[in-house]
């Protein structure tokens, strides 16, 4: 994965954020990986891709973050049984958004939630993954991407 | 008017509806997927649909083909995250009349669809 591909979903997350949520984003340094050892937190979004290119996207938060980002986008009040449906809903968005870069040969899936930590995440050999650490309002997550 | 939100995700629903601030929309309804959508409309038959395009059960593109069949007047506006053109291609040759990417913010869906109220009310005249 080029560093551009990288940078179209860091776009996306910039986006989505400024957009929809609003406050404050900072977004460290995208990094490449080849190690199993990516960011997992409390809830992550994870979204299939296929077409043109293989693997998948997800972006991993915590409760806490979620809780506020809830009460960023207008609802009245922290409900934990939207958590799981606010972060598959960004994953989405972002995701989705990358097709306007990447033509409709990019497929995603409907987003599955996945909650609680995992030890780690295996992903296949010889895809590469793209860590892009964040900061939301003092909260840390990550988004990752994980492309043939 | 009433006014059917179709979209997999309740964040979203309720963004959409709270985002409104048209006063001839006056009544909500809401669907998770493309076949929900089709039970509500059949019996609802509201004028105006939001549609989101990646759902389980069946996607927007095919439901909007449902929803024109039973209701060729129908206003629906695509409202999704998918931002290429052939994406917007397809769903407006199903029926659909305009098309809103996400993430939007309230001006840019109340712009949207007034816009479609608009064309919709100088074709009728």
């Amino acid at each position: 994965m080029k560093d551009s591909e990288l940078q179209i979903f860091v776009d996306s997350l910039r986006y989505y954020f400024a957009t929809n949520i609003g406050g404050t984003l900072d977004v460290a340094p995208a990094y490449h990986t080849e190690s199993n050892e990516t960011p997992a937190s409390e809830y992550t979004g994870i979204i299939g891709v296929s077409g043109d290119k293989q693997g998948c996207i997800y972006l991993t938060a915590t409760k806490d973050m979620l809780g506020q980002v809830l009460l960023a986008m207008g609802e009245p009040e922290i409900d934990p049984s939207l958590f799981n449906d606010v972060i598959g809903e960004i994953t989405n968005t972002v995701s989705g958004n990358a097709r306007k870069v990447l033509g409709p040969g990019f497929m995603i899936s409907v987003p599955i939630v996945v909650t609680g930590r995992p030890e780690y995440i295996h992903f296949p050999r010889n895809y590469d993954i793209g860590v892009v650490p964040f900061v939301w309002n003092g909260h840390k997550a990550s988004l990752v991407v994980c492309l043939q | 008017m009433k006014m059917l939100i179709v979209d997999d995700s309740t964040v979203m629903q309720r963004k959409i509806q709270r985002s409104i601030t048209l006063e001839q929309i006056t009544d909500f309804l809401t669907a998770s997927n493309g076949l929900e959508a089709v039970e509500i409309f059949k019996q609802e038959l509201p004028e105006l649909v939001t549609m989101d395009l990646t759902m389980p059960e069946m996607d927007g593109v095919e439901c909007v083909k449902h929803l024109v069949e039973i209701k060729p007047d129908v206003l629906i506006l695509v409202i999704s995250s998918l931002s290429d053109k052939a994406t917007t291609i397809q769903a407006m040759k199903n029926g659909a009349k305009g098309f809103l990417t996400k993430p939007f913010d309230d001006e840019q869906i109340n712009n949207a669809l007034e816009e479609l109220l608009d064309e919709a009310q100088s074709d009728a005249s």
